[in-house]
């Protein structure tokens, strides 16, 4: 008899979240019955591999009160040939003015074969399914083949998998792991989960929401005991029992998440870097630059100054300052006409004239005449110069 | 050959600064063994390298003769000054308590903590430290590089390859040149400049702030608090990352504990010898403070000395202790303040160092900084660096805020000056922008975290016993 109500409560929370089951809805752009709307794109034409957008001009499909069903993903199965896009969802939230509207912009790139791009609109607070008014964008420019769109929506028992297994997700150890680390974050959806921390800062829901309620609702139960058991005492020593247990576990748990992810960096760098072979390393945020670094250092060392030529906001002038000194790096925006060694990092656009110069990727000439001295190919080597 | 270097590197300093606390504490151990061992590092190695700084001012070149001297003098006169001075045993260690015998589950269940904190603090300090290149972007352009910098030039260098020498000064090199001469030092033993070599005392520092904060709970309570504490500082995640690389924050944070920590020692002790004891290691602790970090000497000297102040008055109004040995006190704050503080601010006057964190403190103007407060929020309560301790902090302080207010009113005062201080610093002026990105609020706390671990764990011992007291009752009533 005492334990009824427990089991009761244990089959409802069973088979309510069951009851909320997967949904797929899709858009079949081949079938010349689906109707579409656009504005502003210079042409739409229907074919058998589905709706081709070509557009000179910033344009948009779009449709009113599309959706019947809440969703988690949607998968848009494209094929774009020539170059790489940006579109983006836009939409009208609810209780918002009119004419306001919210964009996400997703990126395609250009491939060929047909591609499978997922899109999470939850990744932006403003999302709505119930929005009035919804449509694609697209940039001017853009020559791509939409075959269908899937919507689907998760049961609860996947979302639930995908969130324990979001929680176990790991950062990568990057520059700003020193400053903070995100910690267990929660999503409801595969993709959700495989772009988790690719952006900043994460598109999830911080797992210490779940804690604090979990802890609160420890601190309820264990009140209840306090105030309604038979004695005081025996309340006192229940309710403390179920807090400090609750949050003894969280506490490891949250420990054992934080020091794998800790752990999780530094096997990666024994995967990537410590064990495999000089030609083979990589490391962290930097790909192979160690590797390249430390077969020019030899070479760079000869020289008192050199110039560092790298992309913007790169960190190699920093690494190469600190492994090369004595040998002092320079920036091109300084006077560099007394020195005799630079070093192109990353700069595919840099070329190499006729007349043996060194030029930017808008044709500004860097140098004067001379030699590439070692070539670690993918825009970077030494270049002397007499 | 690191390795010899590494041992005698690290092991001349300790030992020079074993001896040297020996005789700060007088005839009567203050000081567990392994605590002094642990303090002894930390102390003898910034306080040799303050004398090896000290050297360069006077136009000795920054080579392997000159640190050799100074270890070597340091260790004589350690050696010869305790022949003449009361002294504790080396070997001594504090009395305690016997710990009260506990459920083993509890005991085994807190080893089997540490053991991870141990296994983690290992892993991570040897791959990050030991087996890849320097990565991160204050040690390129500070503390490897500097150390670098000093090694290849024989000398404190001001000025960071290809930086402006009208400006390159009040940049990195404001900063207390401690921990890239400890480097300096480490590759002249070797004879090279090896990253594993120079970022390998790191790890030492964490590890002798994990035996610091078990100590220092160990004088007030069980070994199995003890352990909880020094488990929590193991488990606290963004602690670890900066104890496993080549940054200064847990440095300082070891050095902002032992000062704090002894001066608290000295509140809490009712023995004349120990209280003693521990005042003039907190004034050389206090002292070397300034020879940290920039922080240091602006933001957490200043509030040492206002907490060691007030605990003086405090003693003399209570008429506690003799009005002369309080003078003798202050008197020991200001040789060491004197010998060590003033020293290293005349170098940055003459030099027109900054004192800021690497920015000019005239320059951050004033006014509401819009998005701090959320950052502050976001970082201190839903992101994984402190993992619960700051919900359980300061829900203690306000549970059991007598104790805070009270008993342990000196780490109390201590760690919200400091904390509500630089709070207010992000939110009311340009340095916002250090918590906005999240890089000096973060770093202020990691500077914190074993004074805020050493806090937590008394005020959760200061709930548990009564109600532990509480729930026995109920047993002998029930068994009664």
């Amino acid at each position: 008899m005492r334990l009824r109500l427990p089991l009761l409560a244990l089959i409802s929370l069973i088979l309510v979240p069951a009851a909320h089951a997967e949904q797929d809805t899709s858009w079949d752009f081949r079938d010349p019955s689906f109707q579409v709307t656009q504005q502003s794109l210079s042409s739409v034409t229907r074919g058998a591999d589905g709706l081709h957008i070509q557009t000179n001009t910033d344009g948009f499909l779009f449709w009113q009160n599309p959706f019947v069903h809440p969703f988690d993903v949607m998968t848009l199965h494209v094929i774009q040939n020539k170059s790489a896009t940006d579109p983006g969802l836009i939409w009208h939230p609810p209780g918002t003015p009119a004419d306001a509207t919210t964009q996400l912009f997703f990126h395609i790139n250009a491939d060929g074969n047909a591609q499978d791009i997922d899109v999470v609109p939850t990744d932006n607070p403003l999302w709505s399914w119930q929005t009035d008014q919804f449509g694609i964008g697209f940039p001017a420019g853009s020559d791509i083949v939409i075959q269908s769109i899937t919507f689907k929506q998760y049961s609860t028992w996947e979302k639930i998998a995908e969130a324990w297994k979001s929680f176990w997700t790991f950062d990568q150890f990057r520059p700003y792991s020193i400053n903070f680390l995100w910690g267990p974050e929660f999503t409801f959806s595969p993709t959700a989960r495989a772009n988790l921390f690719t952006s900043l800062p994460p598109h999830g829901m911080s797992a210490d929401r779940l804690f604090y309620s979990i802890i609160g609702i420890a601190v309820l139960i264990g009140l209840v005991f306090f105030f309604f058991s038979p004695t005081r005492r025996e309340g006192l020593k229940t309710g403390t029992v179920i807090v400090c247990t609750v949050f003894i576990a969280i506490w490891i748990l949250f420990d054992l998440r934080m020091g794998s992810e800790i752990l999780s960096y530094a096997f990666t760098d024994i995967r990537t870097y410590v064990s495999p072979p000089a030609n083979e390393k990589t490391f962290r945020t930097h790909g192979n630059f160690y590797t390249i670094a430390h077969a020019m250092l030899p070479t760079i060392e000869k020289y008192d100054h050199y110039v560092v030529f790298e992309p913007n906001d790169s960190p190699f002038y920093a690494n190469l300052r600190y492994m090369s000194y004595p040998s002092i790096p320079m920036h091109p925006e300084q006077d560099t006409s007394k020195v005799h060694l630079w070093v192109v990092m990353d700069r595919r656009d840099v070329q190499i004239g006729a007349d043996h110069r060194l030029a930017d990727g808008n044709g500004k000439i860097l140098t004067a005449s001379g030699h590439v001295l070692q070539d670690f190919g993918n825009g970077t080597f030494l270049f002397a110069i007499p | 050959m690191s390795i010899v270097a590494f041992i005698i590197g690290t092991l001349l300093p300790a030992i020079s600064g074993l001896l040297l606390l020996t005789m700060l504490e007088g005839r009567n151990p203050a000081l567990f063994f392994w605590e002094r061992v642990a303090l002894g590092f930390v102390f003898g190695l910034t306080f040799t390298m303050f004398l090896a700084f000290l050297c360069t001012v006077a136009s000795l070149p920054l080579m392997l003769p000159v640190f050799l001297g100074v270890q070597i003098v340091v260790l004589a006169a350690s050696f010869i000054l305790r022949r003449f001075l009361p002294h504790a045993p080396l070997r001594s260690s504090r009395m305690t308590d016997a710990s009260p015998a506990v459920s083993p589950w509890i005991t085994i269940t807190l080893q089997t903590l540490l053991l991870w904190v141990i296994v983690k603090a290992v892993i991570s300090g040897v791959v990050f430290l030991l087996m890849t290149p320097t990565y991160l972007d204050d040690s390129l352009t500070n503390w490897d590089l500097r150390g670098k910098v000093y090694y290849v030039d024989h000398a404190l260098t001001l000025v960071m390859p290809n930086e402006d020498p009208s400006t390159s000064p009040r940049g990195v090199s404001s900063y207390p040149p401690t921990v890239p001469l400890a480097k300096d030092w480490l590759a002249q033993l070797a004879g090279n400049w090896n990253d594993p070599l120079v970022n390998s005392i790191h790890i030492l520092w964490y590890l002798c702030a994990l035996a610091l904060v078990y100590y220092a709970v160990r004088r007030y309570a069980s070994r199995e608090w003890a352990m909880l504490g020094a488990y929590i500082l193991g488990s606290m995640p963004l602690y670890l990352m900066h104890g496993a690389n080549a940054y200064a924050d847990a440095f300082v944070s070891v050095h902002v504990f032992a000062a704090v920590s002894m001066l608290f020692h000295a509140g809490r002790s009712t023995d004349d010898d120990d209280r003693w004891a521990y005042m003039r290691i907190a004034a050389v602790g206090g002292a070397l403070l300034s020879f940290t970090k920039n922080e240091g000497m602006i933001v957490y000297l200043p509030p040492f000395l206002l907490v060691a102040a007030a605990l003086l008055w405090t003693w003399y109004r209570s008429k506690k202790i003799p009005a002369a040995t309080i003078g003798r006190m202050l008197l020991c704050f200001a040789v060491a303040l004197i010998a060590i503080t003033i020293p290293w601010l005349l170098f940055k006057w003459s030099h027109h160092l900054t004192f800021g964190n690497a920015k000019p403190f005239t320059s951050l103007g004033i006014g509401w900084q819009p998005g701090v407060l959320t950052s502050i929020f976001i970082n201190t309560f839903f992101e994984g660096n402190w993992l619960l301790l700051f919900p359980l902090l300061f829900l203690l302080f306000i549970w059991r805020w007598k104790t805070a207010f009270t008993g342990l009113i000196i780490l109390t005062a201590y760690f919200l000056i400091i904390y509500i201080g630089q709070g207010s610093l992000y939110l009311f002026t340009r340095l916002s922008m250090e918590a906005l990105m999240q890089t000096g609020y973060a770093r202020g706390l990691v500077q914190l975290m074993p004074v805020a671990v050493l806090l937590t764990t008394l005020l959760l011992k200061d709930v548990w016993q009564p109600l532990a007291k509480a729930l026995a009752r109920e047993g002998e009533i029930q068994t009664g």
